[in-house]
């Protein structure tokens, strides 16, 4: 990516869960940084340990897993901070926002109590400025009638105002970096959009980081400037967003891009999904992780580990034997 | 108004159930009058024993048919009249009075050194889930579950009151001080099954309430751990533990059966254990119905507090 000092920057890291089979190797050699005010997508399916990676960034992975690498925020050294610099960090510097807001709120919990906890704790905000912040929060996401919110459980809202009060929560003590972990995933397609937008504005307007955490190319394509598509546990491909669509050098990569329904297409044409599924991670890769699945894959891409292979300036990298050339792109 | 009803409802029920069996089942268990005359009743013979005889019959209503004695004592019973004890002739209401006092604050002590034992030690457990702490703790609570009562209670006896002399070996009740201190080992005996009880409860459902998402959300905000524990975890996690609470009423009652008798507590449990030896019927109905009174009033006491632990139940569904 750019010049620029990162924001939060990976080098390197490699996530492995020990299970009672084995070790998983989850997460493999993956390298992504994210500029201040920038966003960032993470593409990938099920599986593909995009999650696991933020997981492990926000120390919410189980003790069975192990961490090797580098993850660096601000110059700081996440994953061996003192606990001085712990204590504010996560819920301050950094904030995420998951996937269910159908079980992100604590069910017996009033909206108001989930909503100051975090402002009192590392803020030491009284009990009636935090109320007062809270509610500025609710409106700033847009939730209607914030002011009467304060005082209900979640279970009386809708699983959108959760996702907006889920994100007002993250965003309580003014973190440089928020991780949207699939926000949409679990949302009626019709609310799916505003939150995404949402985002979006209050990426804007707070000059805030995003990573924006996505099974669909299609979601980071217009709110992201760079995107990483994962694969197994590792980057098949990182690059500007508009680089990626317009230059797509893994098959993986261009695979996703077939797979995005587009309405501009003419009727009746069948979407490509692409065939197979995700890789078994409890042996170390030989070879490219994509290679089973791949209509591209040659004899070597079973046995050769592919490494990132910049293109250009270095700004957009690849790991492929065989990539798409120029003339193979949209 | 219809969870008023409904627990009206489910007392009568309840009621009538229990001393139906109960009352039927003592009326086949011995002949009264045995202990309301003395021996002389059944061993001498004569017209003029039997005229004594005849005469306690009618006065205790001896030779009616079942159904009519039932009858009768519900109908005393729901206006407060228990009767009067076969063996002394002293209102069974007074024996109330007297005994049942004690049994209740044996059984709230017991309960509350549960409580206040098992909560803290099932949070501790949990917050350090499958680790060396939990699996040792794993291994004292089922001990705890096996030792019969009993037997606990001569160990605790003989250790605390008569070896050490910390605490008095007889029960003593001029002051509040005294009181705690001498059911202190009962109710420790009768607490003990009850803590390993809720700590395996509680541990169990704290440990598949952390894995929610609300609490990797409450970690995400950077919440200390102590916090996410207390203020997050617990309350949803405690209702296996407050339901198997008020089940327990019923089994502490019949343990106080056995620790009344063993420390010598004068509490309704030892009374019944006298009565039932003496086939004195008005007691044991008296406090059959007392205990099953209690049993269905904690329970719709646990059912009101599920309401105000999770705001989703409904009050009157």
């Amino acid at each position: 990516m750019s010049e620029a000092t990162p924001l939060l920057e990976l080098e390197n890291l490699s996530i492995t869960f020990a299970t009672p089979g084995g070790p998983v190797y989850a997460v493999s050699d993956v390298s992504l940084s994210v500029e201040r005010g920038k966003a960032l997508g993470i593409v990938g399916e099920s599986g593909s340990g995009k999650s696991v990676t933020m997981k492990a960034v926000m120390d919410l992975l189980p003790s069975t897993a192990t961490i090797g690498g580098q993850a660096t925020f601000d110059g700081t050294d996440v994953l061996t901070m003192p606990s001085s610099r712990r204590k504010h960090f996560y819920g301050v510097d950094v904030a995420m926002v998951f996937q269910n807001p159908m079980t992100s709120l604590n069910p017996v919990k009033r909206i108001d109590a989930q909503m100051t906890e975090g402002m009192r704790y590392h803020r030491d905000l009284s009990k009636n400025d935090a109320k007062k912040r809270a509610i500025e929060l609710l409106e700033l996401v847009r939730l209607p009638d914030a002011p009467g919110r304060m005082r209900q459980y979640p279970h009386e809202l809708s699983g959108g105002m959760r996702q907006r009060v889920v994100i007002a929560m993250a965003l309580a003590n003014d973190p440089s970096l928020l991780i949207a972990d699939e926000p949409t995933t679990a949302l009626d397609v019709t609310v799916q959009r505003d939150i995404l937008n949402l985002l979006d504005n209050l990426r804007t307007d707070l000059n805030m980081a995003l990573i924006l955490i996505s099974h669909d190319l299609g979601v980071v394509r217009d709110r992201t400037d760079d995107v990483v598509v994962m694969y197994g546990g590792r980057v098949m491909e990182s690059a500007q967003t508009e680089d990626l669509f317009a230059d797509t050098r893994h098959p993986y990569a261009r695979a996703l891009q077939l797979s995005i329904p587009d309405i501009s297409k003419p009727r009746g044409q069948r979407l490509d999904p692409i065939p197979g599924s995700p890789p078994d991670l409890s042996s170390p890769l030989t070879g490219c992780p994509f290679a089973p699945r791949c209509t591209f894959a040659q004899d070597d891409c079973h046995s050769t580990l592919p490494v990132a292979t910049p293109v250009g300036d270095g700004s957009h990298t690849f790991s492929c034997l065989h990539p798409l050339g120029q003339e193979a792109t949209v | 108004m219809r969870f008023v009803v409904r627990s009206l409802l489910q007392l009568v029920l309840v009621l009538f159930a229990v001393t139906f069996v109960a009352f039927g089942a003592l009326n086949y268990l011995g002949d009264p009058l045995f202990n309301i005359l003395g021996p002389i009743a059944l061993e001498e013979s004569g017209p003029e024993y039997a005229e004594v005889r005849a005469e306690a019959r009618a006065q205790f209503h001896l030779d009616d048919p079942f159904p009519v004695r039932y009858g009768r004592w519900v109908g005393d019973m729901l206006t407060g009249d228990f009767g009067r004890s076969y063996s002394n002739q002293v209102t069974v209401r007074s024996i109330l009075a007297d005994k049942l006092p004690v049994t209740v604050v044996l059984m709230v002590y017991a309960q509350v050194i549960a409580i206040a034992v098992s909560v803290p030690w099932a949070l501790w457990t949990a917050s350090r889930a499958y680790r060396f702490g939990d699996k040792a703790s794993t291994v004292v609570s089922f001990t705890m579950l096996g030792i019969p009562v009993f037997a606990l209670t001569v160990l605790l006896f003989w250790l605390f009151a008569i070896r050490w002399q910390i605490f008095p070996t007889r029960y003593e009740d001029e002051t509040i001080g005294q009181r705690l201190t001498s059911l202190f080992l009962p109710a420790v005996a009768l607490a003990t099954p009850l803590i390993a009880t809720y700590q395996r409860l509680l541990r169990t459902d704290l440990i598949s309430t952390l894995q929610e998402d609300f609490i990797s959300v409450a970690r995400a905000k950077g919440l200390p751990k102590w916090y996410i524990l207390f203020r997050h975890a617990l309350r949803p996690s405690l209702f296996s533990l407050l339901t198997v609470f008020g089940i327990q009423v019923a089994s502490l009652i019949g343990g106080s059966l056995v620790v009344e008798r063993q420390f010598q507590i004068p509490g309704i449990g030892f009374e019944v254990v006298e009565a039932i030896f003496r086939d004195d019927f008005p007691v044991v109905l008296a406090v059959v119905v007392v205990v099953s009174v209690a049993f269905v009033a904690v329970n719709v006491l646990v059912d009101l507090i599920y309401t105000f632990l999770d705001p989703r139940v409904d009050f009157n569904g």
